[in-house]
């Protein structure tokens, strides 16, 4: 869990948003959301939480300008989302990454990189640095069509980053990555909150959302449930954990005594255990070692 | 290059209409340019980016380069007929099958494409990650417009490459015509006419020969350097219905090596009454050479009298051969520049609207026949009822009713063909007439229309189609929400 270093200042804000879907002449036929109102801060990384069907999504394509609400209003960067000098600010991940297939990676950041009218080189500076940031240097000049998954979605990720935006909407960003590839993009968002950049990240996979989120907000059907702190969110009050190395069996039973005399009652006990995450990378790691 | 008298009336207008028109458009890049903040400027990068994406894009299309695959066989089929036995005639031929046919269907192909690039961006999502970027929509239509714009500029020259590649190998092999295949219409249509290989000129309703009267032997007339002859052309106001004549001989001289007749005088005009023209001009050898005469230059019925006089001060002494071809042509005229604009600005702005339809808020499964059926509009009405005009003038009744009553015979001959005719004279007038507007059919008769005015007319026709495009495109697409 990290802690914040996000400032009072406004980024992103929706007031009362309500998105229904329409068949062809115009009946709607779902509400995907419903009345959100909500408000992200500079710096931070915001977590929209939700299972399928949500509204995570449609919440990042109305802040987007990709749909229009229904009812209600969105402000992104202070202008509306339809706003040319805003979306220069702002970068986007789409929950899967849809680019032009027949351009490489170079290819593909410089044509998005020209539509920020970026000079030249900056333009070729920053694509090779985001290349080389999401690993996608041996492959810099095949076509996308013969990437990997993972692979578009690393190169989704460097076009998402090629102006070097104010605000990152991220939806679902470790989708069709494998666990490395989940990791890197994590410390990427990390290293986002750490350059001031506000980050807005859509997943349904809590790991990720409580390893880099300082804010979250829990959709359910297209309705605002939850929002808080992360740390806020999580904390149970009156319970403390303690962890102790190398404590004989006798000496736990004492701890248990101890406790007790001091009015406190075990509620639950159990060996640590690393997280698969980090298991997986540690078994990763040592192979790569030993292939060196 | 023949006096303004001579020449059809588009081409003073096409030379008006392309000044006009490229200096619109350079001062609207320069506004564009030297807009306050430098936002044209960048709008303009973006949407040249937009476009070498588009280019790219449609460059891929491999059923592009099966329609140009389709369109060169044709034209290699072309070249191993025998057409009408000449040079010219086989060239003829192949301009139509290859370059008319390709441009047709690569133009129609390329406004599908690009429709369905839009369309498609849409529905494979990709238009999430381009909607997103500070580009205006408008641009984004304009890019694609420009890049799919390109591609039919750089299909549209490897068609012509290819055409003139066949079109200068047509003198390897040789002519076969027969001489009786010249002799004109006999009535009999066994022997074939004049007007069947000469189908894709601009008149083309009917034809009547000079001599006219039943049985009449059209000959060869020689007017000697320094002599004149009068040719006289029975003219019926009231047959007429609105439409253009042309009075076309075919000329050849004595100085059989020698491509120009130099210095031949033309006076044209009424039986009694002053001259309507009088020119000495320098007409091609062994082409058509043709007077055309608006419909209000045809003031009444009677005699017109048209004289061709050889010169005198021609030091070779040439003498002219008015061959047995020359007729009077009656038809609709083909539009000028200005006016086939006009009428594609519009139709293609219709079509824009459509597109714009398809594009933003239909569905890629609706887009399909709506696009189709608009094409077939604009095929048959365009390029393709001309056509049809001549298949239904080319029947062998019409053939065997030429004479001095022909066109009374003619009409009175069906009401069917007459309301069809109609029909397309009604199309025709609304819908744009490639044929001259650039169309490459016009190299036909190169004479009258030359290589810069089909140049401007092509690209003007590319630049009217992108905005036809865009503009309503822009409008609509603006509104439209991508991210569903």
């Amino acid at each position: 869990m990290q802690t914040t270093a996000s400032s009072s200042e406004i980024v992103l804000t929706c007031s009362g948003l309500t998105k229904d879907f329409t068949d062809l002449w115009g009946r709607p036929t779902v509400r995907s959301l419903d009345n959100l109102t909500m408000e992200v801060r500079r710096g931070e990384v915001f977590g929209l939480l939700g299972p399928n069907g949500a509204g995570k999504t449609t919440t990042i394509k109305l802040i987007l300008g990709l749909i229009f609400p229904t009812s209600g209003s969105v402000r992104v960067l202070g202008a509306d989302p339809q706003d040319i000098y805003a979306k220069q600010k702002i970068g986007y991940l789409p929950e899967e990454s849809y680019l032009h297939r027949y351009l490489n990676a170079e290819e593909t950041l410089d044509f998005y990189g020209r539509l920020f009218d970026l000079p030249p080189a900056i333009r070729k500076q920053r694509a090779a640095a985001l290349i080389e940031r999401v690993g996608l240097s041996h492959a810099r000049r095949r076509p996308l069509k013969e990437y990997s998954k993972g692979m578009v979605r690393r190169v989704g990720l460097a076009q998402c980053l090629i102006n070097d935006p104010e605000l990152v909407l991220l939806d679902e960003p470790t989708s069709g990555m494998d666990p490395i590839g989940s990791r890197e993009i994590k410390d990427l968002i990390l290293d986002l909150k750490k350059q001031g950049k506000t980050v807005l990240l859509s997943s349904h996979l809590l790991g990720d959302v409580e390893d880099v989120c300082d804010r979250i907000a829990m959709l359910y059907r297209g309705r605002l449930h939850l929002e808080g702190r992360v740390s806020e969110l999580l904390e149970v009050g009156d319970v403390t954990e303690i962890s102790v190395k190398n404590l004989a069996p006798a000496a736990l039973e004492a701890v248990r005594s101890e406790a007790a005399k001091l009015g406190g009652s075990v509620v639950g006990e159990h060996r640590r255990r690393e997280r698969l995450e980090t298991l997986f990378l540690q078994v990763v790691e040592r192979e790569r070692g030993k292939a060196k | 290059m023949f006096p303004a008298e001579i020449m059809p009336s588009y081409d003073a207008d096409q030379f008006n209409a392309a000044l006009a028109l490229i200096w619109g458009c350079v001062g609207m890049c320069i506004l564009f340019l030297v807009w306050p903040g430098g936002q044209g400027r960048r709008l303009a990068r973006q949407i040249f980016a937009l476009g070498v994406l588009g280019f790219r894009e449609g460059i891929r299309q491999n059923v592009l380069w099966m329609m140009f695959s389709l369109s060169a066989i044709a034209g290699g089929l072309a070249y191993f007929s025998d057409a009408d036995g000449t040079h010219s005639g086989r060239a003829r031929l192949i301009i139509e099958t290859s370059l008319s046919i390709g441009e047709v269907l690569g133009a129609s192909l390329i406004v599908l494409l690009s429709a369905f690039s839009v369309s498609r961006e849409i529905e494979s999502r990709i238009m999430y990650t381009l909607g997103t970027k500070p580009v205006p929509r408008v641009g984004i239509l304009a890019g694609k417009a420009l890049g799919f714009w390109c591609v039919q500029l750089v299909y549209a020259v490897v068609l012509i490459l290819f055409t003139a590649a066949l079109v200068r190998a047509v003198p390897l092999r040789p002519e076969t015509r027969q001489t009786d295949k010249f002799s004109g219409n006999t009535g009999d249509a066994s022997v074939s006419s004049w007007e069947k290989l000469h189908r894709s000129t601009l008149f083309t309703r009917r034809y009547r020969l000079p001599e006219h009267g039943e049985g009449a032997t059209p000959s060869l007339a020689i007017i000697k350097a320094g002599e004149q002859r009068t040719f006289e052309f029975e003219i019926e106001r009231s047959a007429l219905n609105r439409e253009a004549l042309e009075i076309q001989f075919h000329l050849a001289s004595s100085m059989a090596f020698n491509p120009l007749i130099p210095d031949m005088l033309v006076r044209m005009g009424y039986a009694g009454s002053p001259p309507i023209l009088e020119k000495t001009i320098s007409v091609a050898q062994d082409r058509p050479f043709s007077i055309y005469l608006e419909d209000t230059d045809v003031a009444e019925s009677g005699r017109l009298q048209v004289t061709l006089g050889a010169s005198k001060e021609d030091k070779y002494k040439t003498s002219i051969l008015v061959s047995a071809q020359h007729g009077v042509r009656a038809g609709l005229p083909a539009d000028g520049l200005v006016g086939n604009l006009s009428k594609s600005f519009v139709l293609l702005a219709l079509q824009g609207w459509i597109l714009a339809l398809i594009t933003t808020a239909w569905s890629g499964v609706l887009s399909f026949p709506v696009t189709v059926a608009l094409g077939l509009l604009m095929v048959l009405g365009g390029e393709m009822s001309r056509q049809a005009l001549l298949l239904l003038d080319s029947n062998s009744e019409t053939l065997k009713n030429m004479g001095p009553a022909a066109m009374d015979a003619t009409n009175a001959a069906s009401e069917g063909v007459k309301a069809m005719t109609a029909y397309i004279v009604l199309l025709l007038k609304i819908l744009p007439d490639f044929r001259t507007a650039g169309g490459p059919a016009a190299f036909i008769d190169g004479n009258f229309i030359s290589g810069w005015a089909i140049a401007y007319a092509a690209f003007w026709m590319g630049v009217v189609r992108a905005f036809g495009w865009a503009i309503p495109g822009a409008l609509s697409f603006q509104g439209r929400e991508v991210g569903k």
